[in-house]
């Protein structure tokens, strides 16, 4: 305990560097920029950032990478009160008070309880991370690849099956992903698959790529030809109208203290996201409070506890990702497979072998949050200024950072065409109603959990038992059948989840409005 | 036909994913399958062909439970966004980032309603100096801004 403390404090210095500081301001501020635009949730914006990372040293981009993702997250709060547009399903929690809050002219108020919650939920979550990481890496180090490979499938089947309404689709999308990330060459017997003797396809698909043109691009796409954000001219946000009332500031302590609870506790879970943690403590606050009929018309506490405890659980979601290797969902997998491309393997060897890495990380964590904090409280104006631009001239811009920012990747056009054909793809798929992001967790997937599954059978000699004879791996697969069950049984008999899809179904629900 | 309640979208999306499960199966049955203690690369893509056949056609199948209209495309924004992005990827390398970053803003503008000469050049200017601000000279990527090639 007391050498996690002291490897936390040499992590917190090594991030606090200069250069480092000044990567993790500019993460910080893209994020949230990219984040406050309309439709753009967390995961379209690490995937348009992530090629300005590439040329950094690996501290400094995961730093600026951590930023870009809290950045994201608080972004989309910002539209979700002034404008009702939830950057992620997630953000959705946040309109139902927040913007009710923005209409009676507290939209300071909101804004600010949200930073501050944020802050004090990361803080809490962060302190979770340090304190189960070390004890976790090394339960980690005894897991097999039977282990591995069940807990990613139950990381596939849970993140398809507590967020999605249809299970079926959501399986096919991760299915598919997983198939896309096979694409390539095989490592073990040489073989090129799915390549069609296109060269440029021997390698596989690109993260970038893929995250790009299915996120990004299908998101403009999505978004054309939809209704314009002409309220947010008429509002005045200044500094002095961001601190909220005693009355208001008293009532929001215990739903931000709840929040952050619950946040932490439930983003440790595969598929939990931050969604999940979000409409939860919404409802429980509304269950706990006095006066529920206050909700839904401007109750501060309905905005205080959901975006606390989503700051919390999108920071517990690095556990599992960081000290097991395995991804809880679309967003974590993004992450993953950017720290994979910075050279950085996470998993149980991380805490072990690369200790200094992981201390920076949470270091940088620290950072990345305080800055939050101290920059978006002055920083508010600006982003209110931003959402005055009309989407017109916006959406240029981000098309034209999607092509430079992959064109940078490869100096390939190539890779720019194979970015328009994931977006039609993505936009296809949304039209369809299939959400891309489980693709996107298939994707970053199929490598390891094909290789997991290939060694498992290797060592068990192809008795496909040993799944089920190992304990840990055969109470994985049972929460899974549980999982999968769950679900049949409430299809079945009519009942249909009312749990909110992700950003770009949202995103188009909400531009018809 | 009439009376029958059939979600149109689930029907061409079920449809449309059973299809391309079933070309991954195709496609993997050239793949070695290996035997059980090594199984070799045709045996995953199998599986995963097979499963997205049989969601494929559950969608579908269930489109007959409930009723849903076929969504309509915005012709208008693929096309322009696609030549928008197209545009970008044939003029970067042999002229350059600016003349890209037009080609890529007016056709992107094409999209929406209300195109206006003035807007649009002015947005692409900015962006142009904004771009050669962070990635040329923030982040010391090479991008030639404008090339003459003869």
């Amino acid at each position: 305990m007391m050498e996690s403390l002291a490897s936390m404090g040499g992590g917190i210095l090594h991030a606090l560097d200069p250069m480092t500081l000044l990567y993790c301001f500019v993460g910080v501020t893209v994020g949230t920029f990219v984040g406050v635009l309309p439709g753009i949730g967390p995961l379209a914006t690490v995937s348009m950032l992530l090629p300005l990372t590439f040329y950094l040293e690996p501290t400094q981009a995961l730093v600026m990478l951590a930023g870009i993702y809290y950045g994201s997250q608080y972004g989309g709060s910002t539209a979700s009160i002034l404008l009702n547009l939830p950057g992620d399903a997630g953000a959705a929690v946040t309109c139902l008070d927040g913007y009710p809050l923005a209409r009676q002219g507290k939209a300071g108020t909101a804004l600010f309880v949200t930073t501050i919650g944020s802050f004090i939920g990361g803080c809490f979550a962060i302190t979770v991370l340090v304190l189960l990481a070390p004890p976790l890496g090394r339960i980690a180090v005894s897991m097999s690849s039977a282990e591995y490979f069940s807990m990613m499938l139950l990381g596939i089947i849970a993140a398809v099956t507590l967020v999605n309404g249809s299970v079926l689709k959501g399986v096919a999308m991760v299915a598919l992903g997983l198939v896309l990330g096979l694409m390539g060459t095989d490592v073990m017997s040489g073989t090129i698959r799915f390549a069609f003797d296109i060269p440029y396809l021997y390698d596989g698909a690109s993260l970038v790529l893929v995250a790009m043109g299915l996120f990004g691009v299908s998101e403009v796409l999505a978004s054309m030809g939809a209704a314009d954000n002409d309220w947010v001219a008429s509002q005045k946000i200044r500094l002095r109208n961001l601190i909220p009332s005693r009355d208001d500031m008293n009532r929001s302590w215990a739903p931000i203290a709840r929040g952050s609870v619950l946040g932490s506790i439930m983003g440790i879970v595969p598929g939990a996201g931050t969604t999940i943690p979000a409409f939860l403590s919404y409802a429980f606050e509304k269950r706990v409070s006095r006066t529920p009929e206050r909700f839904g018309k401007g109750a501060i506490e309905g905005v205080a506890a959901p975006e606390t405890a989503n700051n919390a659980a999108a920071q517990t979601a690095f556990i599992p990702t960081l000290t097991l290797g395995v991804p809880g969902g679309p967003t974590m997998a993004l992450m993953l497979g950017a720290l994979m491309i910075h050279g950085i393997t996470p998993g149980p060897q991380l805490i072990t072998q690369h200790p200094d890495v992981f201390w920076s990380l949470v270091g940088s964590f620290w950072v990345g949050n305080l800055m939050l904090l101290v920059l978006n409280l002055p920083m508010v104006g600006i982003w209110v200024w931003m959402l005055k631009i009309p989407y017109r001239i916006l959406y240029p811009g981000i098309l034209v950072f999607i092509c430079l920012g992959v064109y940078s990747v490869n100096y390939s056009f190539v890779d720019v065409i194979m970015v328009c054909a994931f977006g039609v793809v993505g936009y296809i798929l949304m039209l369809l109603r299939f959400e891309p992001a489980p693709l996107l967790l298939g994707f970053v997937l199929g490598p390891m959990m094909e290789e997991n599954l290939r060694r498992t059978l290797l060592i068990s000699n192809g008795d496909f038992s040993v799944f089920i004879e190992r304990p840990v791996s055969a109470g994985l697969l049972l929460v899974c059948a549980g999982l999968l069950a769950m679900s049949l049984w409430g299809a079945v008999s009519g009942r249909r989840k009312k749990l909110p899809p992700s950003d770009e179904s949202m995103a188009i629900e909400a531009h018809k409005a | 036909m009439q009376n029958w309640r059939i979600d149109k979208t689930d029907l061409v999306g079920g449809g449309l994913m059973a299809l391309v499960g079933f070309l991954v199966f195709l496609e993997s049955l050239n793949y070695d399958m290996g035997d059980m203690a090594s199984i070799g690369p045709g045996f995953f893509p199998r599986a995963l062909g097979i499963i997205v056949v049989i969601c494929g056609l559950g969608v579908a199948a269930m489109a007959f439970l409930h009723d849903g209209v076929l969504p309509k495309p915005n012709w208008r924004a693929v096309a322009t966004i696609a030549a928008s992005i197209l545009a970008f990827a044939g003029l970067i390398q042999t002229f350059g980032l600016v003349p890209a970053i037009f080609a890529t803003v007016i056709l992107a503008r094409l999209g929406e309603a209300g195109f206006n000469w003035r807007q649009t050049v002015l947005t692409a200017m900015g962006l142009s100096l904004f771009c050669y601000l962070i990635f040329v000279l923030g982040l010391s990527i090479p991008f030639a801004v404008v090339r003459w090639p003869l």
